[in-house]
């Protein structure tokens, strides 16, 4: 039931609160005109952009460069088109493996008692709160000792079960009645059929969230395979590389049109999925 | 009832079959991935390279000379060290006595339902979700000489931009700055995440006493909303040595990384790994900061709880 409630304002607010509508919209427009701006000018010609227009409309609105840029970008023989599946790749087979075995361990925690369930708990809890400089040294080391530097095998690495997806999907599960488990098992389901029927299809809604959420993170890491995939470039790392590799890029606007085409799948995640998108990485939790 | 204890006992040895077989893997993957890669780095701290033996192969020797060496590089005023390390705690402070501050006002006053604070809601988030790679490649080339600030403000006041990031003095503040911009949104829709979940009747009764509105954000929605709070300071705490912005990103070709005093501790780590040269001296300067900050972290841990006004409602 909603109560209807007195609005008394705050002295003093309106005058605040205009104010602060104004700085902020100069704020949002400041993240907002930058995109345009690449926008437009990933239209233009290379000669016509830095020669006389920087600022203005493109005279001719050149769309090829969108298409163009898929070949002119390439790092040591892998294109855009190839950057890009590496990028598919990367981001939704690390996304994936990870949520995995997060949701195989919150379930088997939050469900389930037996013995070395608190340490397990606790380990979690603990290896997220110790500030850990620098381990990049160790893990180049290992990975190549390991043999999967530099290959797919690298999204072994993702596989963890005790990290933030853990602890979200612990509380997720914590809070799933346990009656449609019971309720199987006295049917004479046994423990893995009731997990993968009964009560992941129930976590769905979550498993996707914190999937999208992820693969959204790995698709923007370039640090990671930059070091650990030299070999697989992907649109983060390629596109970097492009720019340091080159040291006088010919042509800008191509440039620009294939940076924004890297980030056209995740604007077009966050344009459908914004509210959740919000909601899991930072705000209430886990809703089903 | 021999049948029903025989089910029972069979259904509890299959339950731990099952919970040890769930477990099995990720327990794996953490000791390889993160044991023996964190303890890994304390030996390689402690190993120094001395060169190659008869059959080629590495001889490694057991000695503090990374340390030794990281200690003599603190007191060259124009280490790569002494710089990061003093970049860093730039980058770190900013978050903490900047960041932290703005994105809880701006998130009390879209909880405030400002006009448009949806529309805002998103924007402001929007540099988080797209790439790095992508915001700074626009950043700059929209700062770089001849590009749009360049040309509107030398039309408008007739002064020639400085390229700043080709410049000791403005290269980290230029970085800063840009970190700043695109960073507000993740605490911001944390914080609001919290205040909506304020009870009504608080916030409605402080309204009816003729509260102001500071007094209102001071003194009900902060103590409310404290373990969010506290919580991202602690996060930040806990990143204290890892903080820095992009700056690997903000490199141009054919220039040394980290130039124009832009070093930082992770990015140096990150570069003296990406070189491949040695992997020993970066370990033991991870060691050695992971060592610093765990104190300061369990401490800032002990004081956040301290101050917890433990609310009630």
């Amino acid at each position: 039931m909603k109560i209807k409630t007195l609005k008394v304002r705050h002295p003093g607010f309106l005058t605040v609160k205009i104010v602060l509508f104004v700085i902020l919209i100069v704020y949002g427009l400041s993240l907002l005109a930058p995109l345009a701006w690449c926008f437009l000018t990933a239209l233009k010609d290379q000669v016509e952009f830095t020669t006389y227009n920087v600022n203005g409309l493109p005279t001719k609105w050149l769309f090829s460069n969108f298409t163009g840029a898929f070949s002119a970008l390439s790092v040591n023989g892998t294109n855009m088109f190839s950057m890009t599946v590496n990028s598919l790749w990367y981001a939704l087979g690390g996304a994936a493996l990870g949520i995995s075995v997060s949701s195989m361990v919150a379930y088997v925690v939050a469900k389930y008692d037996f013995p070395g369930k608190s340490f397990v708990y606790m380990l979690a809890i603990v290896t997220m709160m110790i500030p850990i400089v620098g381990a990049m040294p160790s893990q180049y080391r290992l990975y190549r000792d390991l043999g999967i530097l530099n290959t797919p095998l690298l999204l072994l690495s993702f596989a963890g079960g005790f990290g933030f997806n853990f602890l979200a999907l612990y509380a997720y599960f914590k809070n799933l009645s346990w009656n449609f488990a019971e309720a199987a098992f006295i049917d004479g389901a046994g423990h893995a059929k009731t997990f993968l029927k009964v009560m992941m299809p129930q976590a769905v809604p979550a498993i996707l969230a914190l999937l999208i959420v992820a693969a959204i993170g790995l698709w923007n890491d370039y640090s990671g395979p930059l070091l650990f995939l030299k070999s697989y470039p992907t649109l983060s790392s390629g596109l970097y590389m492009f720019q340091i590799m080159t040291t006088r890029i010919q042509n800008i606007p191509v440039l620009l049109a294939g940076v924004l085409l890297s980030a056209l799948p995740v604007v077009a995640l966050f344009v459908f999925f914004s509210g959740k998108i919000m909601d899991i990485s930072f705000g209430g939790g886990l809703k089903g | 009832m021999r049948n029903v204890n025989k089910r029972a006992t069979s259904f509890k040895r299959n339950k731990y079959i099952f919970v040890y077989s769930f477990l099995a893997f990720a327990v794996v993957q953490f000791i390889v991935f993160y044991a023996v890669v964190n303890f890994n780095s304390i030996l390689l701290a402690f190993k120094e390279y001395k060169g190659v033996d008869d059959a080629y192969n590495e001889i490694y020797v057991w000695s503090f000379g990374n340390f030794a060496r990281m200690f003599r590089e603190f007191q060259s005023p124009n280490s790569d060290l002494l710089t990061g390390f003093l970049n860093t705690l730039k980058y770190f402070g900013i978050n903490v006595v900047l960041m932290i501050p703005l994105s809880l006002f701006v998130a009390y006053f879209l909880y405030k339902k400002i006009a448009g604070y949806k529309a805002f809601r998103v924007v402001f988030f929007l540099p988080s979700i797209i790439s790095a790679v992508v915001y700074v490649t626009i950043f700059k080339n929209i700062i770089s000489t001849f590009g749009p600030v360049y040309t509107i403000v030398e039309k408008l006041f007739g002064y020639e931009m400085p390229p700043l990031l080709n410049t000791d003095g403005t290269a980290t503040p230029t970085i800063i700055f840009y970190t700043v911009w695109t960073g507000l949104g993740i605490n911001m829709i944390l914080y609001q995440g919290a205040m909506n979940r304020l009870p009504a009747e608080i916030i409605e009764a402080g309204r009816m006493d003729g509260i102001t509105w500071l007094r209102e954000l001071w003194s009900v929605v902060i103590p409310i909303i404290w373990p969010t709070l506290s919580m991202t300071v602690i996060i930040a705490f806990t990143g204290l040595f890892n903080s820095g912005g992009p700056v690997l990103l903000f490199s141009e070709a054919g220039s040394i990384l980290g130039r124009n005093k832009t070093m930082t501790l992770p990015f140096l780590i990150y570069t003296l790994t990406w070189y491949g040269k040695v992997y020993e001296y970066p370990a033991a300067i991870g060691v050695f900061f992971t060592l610093i900050s765990l104190p300061i972290v369990l401490g800032i841990r002990k004081l956040m709880s301290k101050i917890d006004p433990e609310v009630e409602y």
